[in-house]
C-alpha cells in the first residue's frame, strides 16, 4: 500500500508521493475520537477548535493518538470515508489541496516497554523523538460530573509545567487518554490545563479493530528538548521552519509573519 | 514501576496479582480501585504492571472497603475488605464489553475533497419523522417542502442517490418524503458532480449531487412508513397510505399506494423536469390557461378539496458492478374542487385602472399514467444509457364563472407521449472521448375548450376551441474530444429538428424547425481553477404552413463559466453567455381562445429574442464551524423583435403579439446564510433576494414602459427551548413596487410567519402545534390578516404502532386571500379553505 505524504505550510503545497515501509504494531480494540481546542491567543483569550477529530486507538500493547482529519486529507487509500471512492475517479491533487488538514503530530505509546514515540511534520522537516513514560502523579478528587454521557471523576496532576484537570470514567476500563496522558483507572474523557490553553474532550468512541501502523519515513531523530525548542522558534517566527528565509513582499520590504500568541504544551523546557 | 499511588500518607498496602481466569494470562493494565463500601468514588488505585501485579497504598480509616478489579473485556470483581494490609489475587472472567449506541458520534459535518458529509445523528430532532424534515436543517441545503426539490448552495442538485444508486431519478422527493429519518446514517453532498464517470476529470459540473447513506440496520431491509389509515370529520374524511422501500446492494425498490380526501398532496414531482426544459428548450405545453389558482405561500393541503389515489412502483437491479436496469411506473387519479374569486386590475394609460371581477367554481378529474425503463452502464471508460418513457394523461376541467354573466368552461386536456433517449460516451486511455446522443419524442395532445354563456350581458360569446397538437422532436449529437494535459477540447456536431402540427379547428399551423450546430468547446480543470468555454454556431431553419413566417440564418451562442477556489472555504463563480430563442408553435398559433375571455393573437414577425446574461456568485462553506453562505448577482438583457400588447375590452381580454423591438433588463441578487450553533441545538438560516426589472408593453394602444422592484427577507431558526421542546420559527417579508409610465405605484407588502412547537409529554406521547399568520396586501390600501393553527397529538403504542390525532384549522379560517403582479395588471385572489376538522390516524411502521 502506498501512502501519500503531504507537507503544507502557509499555502505553499508540495506533494511527495513515495513508497514506505510500514509496520503494524498492534490491533486496536477500542477507538476514541477527541475534540482538540487550543487557546490561540492567550492574551485575548480566543479559543480555536484546532482539530475536531483526534483519534486514540487502543490496543493491548500499543496506543496511537493521531489526527483523523489529517489522515483523511492525506490518504485516499483508506476504507473509512463514507464516500465510495472506488466508484469515483478521484483527482489526487485536488483531494489533497482541497481538504483541511488537522494536527500533524502522532503519539505512539509502547505500553510494554513504556516508551513514547512522538512524530511530527513542520514545514519540510519530519521529526521523531522517543522518551520513556514519565509519571503523571494523578490525584483523585471526590468530584464527579457527567461528560459525554459518562459518569466521570475528577483527577489533577502537574505535568511538564502545566497543571491539568482530567475527568475519567470507570465505565470504560481503559487506563488511557489523549496526547501523552494515561494512568488513571478509566478512560480520560476530558483533560485540560488550569488556564484552559489546551483542551481535549471525547466526542465518541467505538469498538473497532484497526491496525495501529507506524510508517517508516525519513524522520529526523531529535531529542524532545530540541524538538520543543524548534517548535517554539516556529511559533515566534512561522517561517523559521524553512531555515533563514526572508519573506519579501511585492513592494520589496521584508515581512515576518505574525508570531503565534500561545506557548507550547510542554513548558518544562525553556 | 507502574505502581501509581495517590495517597502520600500511605499506611496500608493492598497487593496481589490479576489473571485471566480461563488462560491464566497475567493482566497488565487491569485497574484495581479502592472504594468506601457501596460508593463509586475512588479513594486509591493501582494499575497492574507487566507481571499483573498491583499495589494500592492507602490510609483510609473506614470500617468497610470495596476492592474492585476491572479491565475492559472482563467482568468486574468486587470484594469487601477490612482496612488492613493484605494480599488478594484475582482471576477475571472474560466478558464482552458493550458500548451504548447513542455514544457513537462523530463530527457534525466532515469535508474531504469534493465531498461534504453531514452526520445524520447530529442533525435529527425528536420531532423528525422522514428525511425531508431533517434536510432543511443542514447548513448549505435548502428543500422545497412541496416538490422535495433540493438545492445546495443555491443550485438544484443534479442527482439524488441512495447508497450510490439512482433509483428515482428526478422523482427523488418521494424518497425524501417517505424515508424514515432513523434509517439515515449520513447525507453526503458530492460537489461539482459529473454523473458520467467517463467524463469525471474532463468535464465538470456546477451542480452537486446528494447521496444518502443508510444505517447498517436499514440496509437490505424493508423500511418505510408502512401502513397508515385514518378517519375524520367533517365532512367524512379518510386517508390511507402504504409505503415501503428496500435498498440492497443489488436491488433497490420503492412501492407506494396513497389515497385521501384530506388535502394531502400525493403528486409525484419530477425535480429534474425544470432542468430538462432548459436543456431541451421545451416550452409550456398546455394550449389553455388553467382556471386553478394556488398561492406559493400556503400549504396546498389547506385548500385542496380532493379525492386522490396514487400508486408508484420503482425498481432498480444491478446487472453488473457498474450497470443497472431501472423501471418506474406512476399512476394517479385525482378529483379536485376549488372555489375562488378573482379581481383583476389593468393599469391603463393616464394612471387609471380597469377592474374585472370573477367568481370561480372549478372541478377537475385527472388520470395520469407514466413509466420509464432505463438501462445504464456507467464505468470509467464507458457510459451507456437508454431510457424509454411513456406518459398518458387525461384531464377534464369544468369551471363555472359568475360575474354579471354566467359562463361554463369545459376543458378536455388529454395527452400522450412516447420517447426514447439514447446516449453513449466512451473514453480512451489518452483521455479521448467519443459521444453520441439521440433523443426522440412523439407527443399527441387532442385538446379542447368549450365555453357556454348562459346569461350574457356583455360581449362574451359561446365558442368551442380545438387544439389538436402533434409534435415530433429529435435531438442528435455526435462529438469527439481529446485532452492536452488538463485541457479538454471537444467538437460536437448536432442536428435537431422539431415538427409541430397544431389544428385549431379553423386553421392548421405547421412549423418545422431544423437546427444544425457545430460546437467547439474547451474545458480546463486545475486544482483551484475550473473553466469551460462553448462556442456553438447554429444554422436555424424554420419553415411550415403559409400562416407561419419562416426564418433561416446563423446564430452564435458563446458561453463562458469560471470557477475559482479561494483558499479552502471560498469559491467564486463567474459566467456569461449569449443565447437566442425562436419560440415554439404555441407562440405563433394565432386567433385562439386561451380561456373563456382571453384571446391570443399573433401578428408579430418570426419570434426571436436574444439574451445576454452575466452572473457572479460567491460561495462559502466552513464545515468545522457549520457555517454556509452564498451570494449571487445576475444581470440579463433581452432584446425581442416582438412586443406584447394587451387590449381590455369589457370582459374580453386580448393578448396580442405585434412586431416591434422590445427590451428587457433585469438585475437580481440573492443570498443565503446558515449556521448551526451548539447552544440549545439551534440552527438558523437567512434567505434574501432583491430584483429590479425594466421593460415595456402596449396596453390599449399605448406604449407603457414599466419597471418592477421587489425584495424578500426570510430568516428562520430551530431551537430547543425547555427540556426536549423544539421551536421552529420562520418569518418572510416581501414587497413589490411597480413603476408604470414613471408613476410609482405604492409598495405591496406581504408578511408570513410560521411556527412549529414540539412538546414531548411522556416517552410515548407528544404534541405538535403548528401556527401560521399571513398578512397579505390585496390592494393598494387593504391588508388581510389570516390565522391558521393545527394541533397534532401522537401516541406510541409500541415501537412500530403509533396513533395520531390531528385537529386542523382550529380557528376555522375559511378564506385565503393574496395578490399577484403581472407587469401591467394585478390580480387579487381569494379561495376557500378546508373548515376545521379532526382526523384520527393509526400508523404501523415497517422495521
Amino acid at each position: 500500500m502506498r501512502y501519500i505524504i503531504l507537507v503544507t505550510i502557509m499555502s505553499i503545497t508540495f506533494s511527495i508521493p513515495q513508497a514506505q515501509a510500514q509496520e503494524i504494531l498492534d490491533i486496536s480494540y477500542i477507538e476514541c475520537s477527541y475534540k482538540f481546542t487550543l487557546m490561540r491567543d492567550t492574551v485575548a483569550k480566543k479559543k480555536l477548535i484546532k482539530d475536531t477529530d483526534m483519534r486514540l486507538l487502543v490496543g493491548n500493547k500499543y496506543t496511537e493518538f493521531y489526527s483523523y482529519t489529517t489522515f483523511i486529507s492525506d490518504s485516499i487509500f483508506n476504507s473509512e470515508p463514507t464516500v465510495d471512492i472506488s466508484s469515483k475517479i478521484v483527482d489526487l491533487s485536488d483531494l489533497i489541496k482541497n481538504s483541511p488538514r488537522g494536527e500533524s503530530f502522532k503519539i505512539y505509546k509502547n505500553k510494554v516497554e513504556k516508551i513514547i514515540t512522538y512524530t511530527d511534520e513542520q514545514g519540510l522537516y519530519k521529526f521523531l523523538y522517543n522518551e520513556p513514560f514519565s509519571k503523571q502523579n494523578w490525584k483523585i478528587t471526590n468530584e464527579t460530573k457527567v461528560i459525554a454521557d459518562y459518569k466521570c471523576q475528577k483527577a489533577t496532576c502537574t505535568f511538564r509545567g502545566r497543571d491539568y484537570i482530567a475527568w475519567f470514567t470507570r465505565e470504560i476500563q481503559v487506563n488511557e487518554g489523549p496526547w501523552k496522558f494515561s494512568g488513571l483507572p478509566g478512560l480520560i474523557v476530558k483533560v485540560y490545563d488550569t488556564h484552559e490553553h489546551y483542551d481535549f474532550e471525547l466526542n465518541s468512541m467505538q469498538k473497532v479493530k484497526k491496525a495501529i501502523v507506524f510508517n517508516e519515513q525519513d524522520y529526523t531523530k531529535v531529542s524532545r528538548t530540541d524538538y520543543i525548542k524548534t517548535i517554539r522558534r516556529f511559533l515566534s517566527n512561522p517561517l523559521s521552519v524553512f531555515g533563514n528565509v526572508e519573506y519579501t513582499q511585492l513592494d520589496g520590504t521584508a515581512r515576518i509573519p505574525n508570531a503565534r500568541r500561545y506557548d507550547v504544551m510542554e513548558r518544562d523546557i525553556k | 514501576m507502574s505502581i501509581l499511588c495517590c495517597n502520600a500518607n500511605a499506611q496500608m498496602v493492598l497487593s496481589g496479582v490479576v489473571k485471566n481466569a480461563r488462560t491464566g494470562e497475567l493482566l497488565s493494565g487491569a485497574n484495581v480501585t479502592l472504594h468506601k463500601h457501596g460508593d463509586d468514588n475512588i479513594i486509591a488505585y493501582s494499575i497492574c504492571n507487566n507481571s499483573g501485579e498491583y499495589s494500592v497504598n492507602f490510609a483510609e480509616q473506614s470500617d468497610s472497603l470495596d476492592l474492585r478489579v476491572a479491565y475492559l473485556g472482563y467482568a468486574e470483581q468486587i470484594i469487601r475488605i477490612a482496612p488492613q494490609s493484605q494480599v488478594n489475587n484475582f482471576s477475571l472472567e472474560e466478558k464482552e464489553f458493550v458500548l451504548k449506541e447513542s455514544k457513537i458520534t462523530a463530527p457534525k459535518i466532515r469535508s474531504y475533497g469534493d465531498t461534504v458529509s453531514y452526520n445524520a445523528a447530529q442533525f435529527v430532532r425528536e420531532q423528525d419523522r422522514v428525511l425531508t424534515d431533517m434536510l432543511d436543517r443542514l447548513p448549505g441545503v435548502e428543500v422545497n417542502k412541496e416538490s422535495g426539490l433540493v438545492k445546495y448552495q443555491g443550485t438544484p442538485i443534479n442527482r439524488f442517490y441512495v447508497e450510490n444508486q439512482n433509483l428515482m431519478d428526478g422523482r427523488y422527493g418521494e424518497i425524501s418524503k417517505n424515508l424514515p429519518v432513523d434509517a439515515v446514517k449520513s447525507i453526503e453532498i458530492l460537489e461539482n458532480h459529473q454523473p458520467v464517470r467517463a467524463l469525471q476529470d474532463i468535464s465538470f459540473s456546477e451542480q452537486a449531487a446528494m447521496n444518502i447513506k443508510l444505517t447498517d440496520k436499514a440496509k437490505g431491509k424493508w423500511i418505510g412508513n408502512g401502513f397508515t389509515a385514518g378517519l375524520g370529520v367533517s365532512p367524512l374524511l379518510w386517508r390511507a397510505e402504504f409505503s415501503a422501500m428496500r435498498f440492497s446492494p443489488d436491488i433497490q425498490t420503492y412501492v407506494t399506494y396513497k389515497t385521501n380526501n384530506t388535502g394531502q398532496d400525493i403528486k409525484i414531482y419530477n425535480n429534474f423536469a425544470t432542468i430538462q426544459i432548459i436543456m431541451y428548450n421545451e416550452t409550456n405545453t398546455n394550449a389553455f390557461y388553467s382556471p386553478f389558482i394556488s398561492s406559493p405561500d400556503l400549504d396546498k393541503k389547506r385548500s385542496s378539496f380532493n379525492r386522490s389515489h396514487a400508486f408508484s412502483i420503482n425498481n432498480l437491479w444491478k446487472t453488473g458492478k457498474e450497470s443497472n436496469i431501472r423501471f418506474n411506473v406512476d399512476y394517479r387519479n385525482e378529483e379536485t374542487e376549488q372555489q375562488s374569486s378573482q379581481i383583476t386590475g389593468y393599469y391603463l394609460a393616464s394612471d387609471s385602472v380597469y377592474v374585472y371581477s370573477e367568481k370561480y367554481n372549478v372541478n377537475s378529474y385527472e388520470n395520469k399514467l407514466s413509466g420509464n425503463l432505463t438501462y445504464t452502464r456507467n464505468d470509467a471508460k464507458l457510459f451507456l444509457e437508454n431510457k424509454t418513457k411513456v406518459e398518458a394523461n387525461w384531464q377534464k376541467i369544468n369551471s363555472q364563472i359568475k360575474n354579471a354573466d354566467t359562463i361554463n368552461q369545459r376543458f378536455h386536456l388529454p395527452g400522450f407521449e412516447i420517447g426514447n433517449d439514447f446516449r453513449i460516451t466512451a473514453r480512451t486511455d489518452k483521455k479521448q472521448t467519443y459521444h453520441f446522443t439521440s433523443n426522440n419524442k412523439f407527443k399527441l395532445q387532442p385538446q379542447e375548450l368549450r365555453s357556454d354563456i348562459s346569461a350574457s350581458t356583455g360581449n362574451l360569446i359561446d365558442f368551442s376551441q380545438i387544439a389538436d397538437i402533434k409534435t415530433f422532436e429529435s435531438q442528435n449529437d455526435l462529438s469527439f474530444g481529446h485532452s492536452i494535459k488538463r485541457v479538454h477540447i471537444n467538437y460536437s456536431l448536432n442536428y435537431n429538428f422539431r415538427l409541430d402540427g397544431y389544428d385549431t379547428g379553423n386553421d392548421i399551423f405547421r412549423r418545422n424547425e431544423h437546427i444544425f450546430n457545430f460546437s467547439p468547446s474547451l474545458s480546463y480543470q486545475g486544482g483551484k481553477f475550473k473553466t469551460s468555454i462553448y462556442l456553438p454556431l447554429y444554422y436555424v431553419n424554420i419553415s411550415g404552413s403559409d400562416n407561419i413566417s419562416g426564418f433561416s440564418g446563423t446564430v452564435f451562442e458563446p458561453s463562458l463559466r469560471v470557477m475559482y477556489s479561494i483558499g479552502y472555504f471560498w469559491e467564486l463563480h463567474v459566467g456569461g453567455n449569449l443565447s437566442s430563442d425562436f419560440g415554439s408553435i404555441y407562440d405563433v398559433v394565432s386567433g385562439v381562445m386561451k380561456n373563456y375571455r382571453t384571446q391570443y393573437i399573433f401578428d408579430g414577425a418570426q419570434n426571436r429574442s436574444d439574451r445576454a446574461t452575466a452572473t457572479v456568485g460567491l460561495n462559502y462553506k466552513n464545515p468545522i464551524k457549520a457555517l454556509f453562505t452564498y451570494f449571487n448577482l445576475s444581470y440579463s438583457n433581452i432584446t425581442a423583435n416582438n412586443t406584447s400588447e394587451q387590449i381590455v375590452n369589457g370582459a374580453q381580454f386580448i393578448n396580442r403579439i405585434i412586431e416591434g423591438k422590445n427590451k428587457m433588463h433585469s438585475i437580481s441578487a440573492n443570498g443565503y446564510i446558515s449556521k448551526i450553533f451548539d447552544w440549545q441545538r439551534c440552527s438558523a438560516k437567512f434567505n434574501w433576494n432583491v430584483s429590479q426589472s425594466k421593460s415595456q408593453q402596449i396596453q390599449n394602444l399605448m406604449l407603457m414602459p414599466f419597471s418592477n422592484f421587489s425584495f424578500l427577507l426570510n430568516p428562520s431558526f430551530d431551537i430547543e427551548t425547555l427540556a426536549g421542546q423544539m421551536l421552529s420559527y420562520s418569518v418572510s417579508f416581501s414587497a413589490v413596487r411597480s413603476t408604470i409610465q414613471s408613476v410609482k405605484q405604492p409598495f405591496m407588502r406581504n408578511l408570513k410567519q410560521n411556527f412549529t412547537y414540539y412538546i414531548p409529554i411522556t416517552k410515548e406521547l407528544n404534541i405538535t402545534l403548528v401556527g401560521e399568520h399571513l398578512r397579505n396586501q390585496v390592494n393598494t390600501n387593504q391588508h388581510v390578516n389570516m390565522f391558521l393553527m393545527d394541533a397534532v397529538a401522537r401516541y406510541k403504542i409500541s415501537s412500530k404502532v403509533e396513533l395520531s390525532l390531528n385537529w386542523n384549522n382550529i380557528f376555522d379560517t375559511r378564506e385565503y386571500s393574496y395578490s399577484s403582479y403581472n407587469d401591467l395588471y394585478y390580480t387579487s385572489y381569494s379561495y376557500t379553505l378546508r373548515p376545521m376538522n379532526i382526523i384520527l390516524t393509526a400508523n404501523v411502521r415497517l422495521k
